[in-house]
């Protein structure tokens, strides 16, 4: 019977699992991300074409989630192509797919709530094009939880 | 949360749009012209359009407002339910109009949700079809009563209480807290402001009780309870509420039915400055609507002061709060 499983390869499933969830999950949030900010921009810049530049960076920053899940996805990916034929065992397929958790979750809750931040940052840039710096630095605070996570994830892979 | 977000492209378009509104300094800076149309100037500079008169002036900014908010806006409906206000103002003209034999058009409101001509006719015609349901009973009550009574100050009270019950009931379905809150606000401000009118000119409880409108934070019976006893009585009932400085403010070195409307707007400006900065929902859109009908009704009470050539301190002292 373990023999069976082992043959499937089913620790190059969990790792595949694992290298979807950090890319889907984050990926989603960014677009959400994005998105929340995005709509905030367009309505400053139909109002003042001028600001398009200030708001076009606070807009892109909600990105950089998606960023992060494509490289544990793809530090995942290199892991399996390392292993060769026979594949990877369970525990490290298992270890691999915990270890895209921490990038997926929280860089998926992240890149929303960084998102809200920026549209209401892009609401100072529509005030005042100067403090545009603030609002950077206000939406960069919820960037940094995204950073923890990339960084456990990148952790946890190499222990495997 | 995701019904918030929504606004976010109209919030983003507020944002910008309030850097042209009127603040202290573009109030001064009127106030200090010389001439009225050094005053204007200023107007046109903040984005008014140009018009021949005054009044036309600013009754195109309010239509321009109405319309800028229900186009950006993801429930455009919302906005109706004020403009009901200026409608009912109409119909009460229209009803005083047709009661008394007289013409009074100048009188008319322009930014309803109804074309001024078309409720003339639905006067005229008795067609109150396409009204809402609560304006439209009103109205059929007025022409009732006065009919027996004759008495012109029903057309006021029936049809107050039918546009408050009107915006209390839409604020309802529309189940946002927040306009659910200025309903009760405005009824509120509306019947102490009734109370002290009344009380002040010694007229009867039956007025009053006909005048107040349910619905408030502070129910009708109170106002009923106090009604006999002294004013100072209200006064400190009122002082342990929300609504504390408004009876600070009308009645600060005497009271005057003015300093009470003002202390009224400037209540409510606070209300509404809480949740300016809000990034997502329709905060935001309300309080940039009443804020430029603040700043219309200021632009006015400049604008009539320098033509009558009224000393600016006193222009500067009726100004309301602005929103900006």
């Amino acid at each position: 019977m373990t023999q069976y499983i082992v043959d499937l390869g089913l620790g190059n499933v969990f790792a595949f699992l694992g290298a979807a969830l950090a890319f889907l999950l984050a990926g989603i949030g960014s677009s959400i991300g994005v998105s929340i900010a995005g709509q905030a921009g367009s309505g400053v810049v139909a109002e003042d074409t001028d600001k398009f530049v200030n708001v076009m960076i606070l807009e892109a920053l909600p990105s950089t989630q998606g960023i992060y899940g494509f490289v544990i996805a793809f530090m995942i990916i290199s892991k399996i192509t390392a292993a060769g034929a026979g594949g990877l065992d369970i525990p490290s397929g298992v270890y691999l797919l915990m270890a895209a958790l921490p990038m997926g979750i929280v860089g998926m809750f992240s890149a929303i709530y960084q998102g809200k931040v920026a549209a209401a940052s892009i609401g100072i840039v529509a005030k005042r094009s100067q403090d545009m710096v603030k609002g950077i630095i206000l939406t960069l605070m919820v960037e940094l939880f995204a950073i923890f996570a990339i960084l456990v994830s990148i952790l946890m892979i190499g222990r495997v | 949360m995701q019904r918030e977000i929504n606004y976010a492209y109209a919030v983003g378009r507020i944002r910008v749009a309030e850097n042209a509104m009127l603040d202290k300094n573009k109030y001064e800076r009127m106030i200090d012209q010389p001439s009225v149309d050094d005053c204007l100037r200023v107007l046109y500079e903040a984005g008014y359009q140009e018009a021949r008169e005054y009044e036309d002036i600013l009754k195109n900014e309010s239509i321009k407002t109405y319309h800028y908010l229900s186009q950006i806006s993801p429930e455009p409906d919302v906005f109706r339910m004020f403009q009901y206000k200026n409608d009912t103002h109409n119909i009460k003209v229209l009803l005083k109009d047709e009661f008394s034999n007289k013409e009074s058009d100048h009188l008319l409101l322009e930014n309803g949700s109804y074309e001024v001509a078309s409720l003339k006719v639905m006067i005229r015609e008795r067609y109150f079809k396409d009204l809402p349901q609560l304006l439209k009973e009103a109205i059929l009550q007025v022409i009732e009563q006065y009919s027996k009574t004759k008495d012109p100050q029903i057309i006021d009270i029936l049809l107050d209480q039918a546009y408050f019950r009107l915006f209390q009931s839409l604020s309802t379905t529309t189940r946002n807290a927040y306009l659910i809150n200025l309903a009760r606000i405005q009824i509120d401000m509306t019947n102490i402001s009734a109370f002290i009118r009344i009380k002040s000119k010694m007229e009867d409880l039956e007025l009053l009780s006909k005048v107040l409108i349910d619905g408030g934070t502070i129910d009708k019976k109170e106002y009923s309870r106090y009604f006999q006893e002294q004013i100072d009585v209200f006064k400190e009932k009122i002082a342990v509420t929300a609504y504390a400085e408004i009876m600070e403010q009308s009645f600060d070195n005497g009271f005057n039915i003015t300093k009470l409307e003002k202390a009224c707007d400037n209540f409510l400006m606070k209300y509404l400055r809480k949740s300016k900065n809000k990034a997502f929902g329709i905060e935001p859109l309300i309080g940039y609507m009443v804020g430029k009908e603040t700043e219309i009704r200021n632009v006015r009470i400049i604008l009539v002061g320098k033509i009558n050539h009224i000393d600016n301190d006193i222009i500067r002292e009726r100004l309301r709060t602005s929103y900006v």
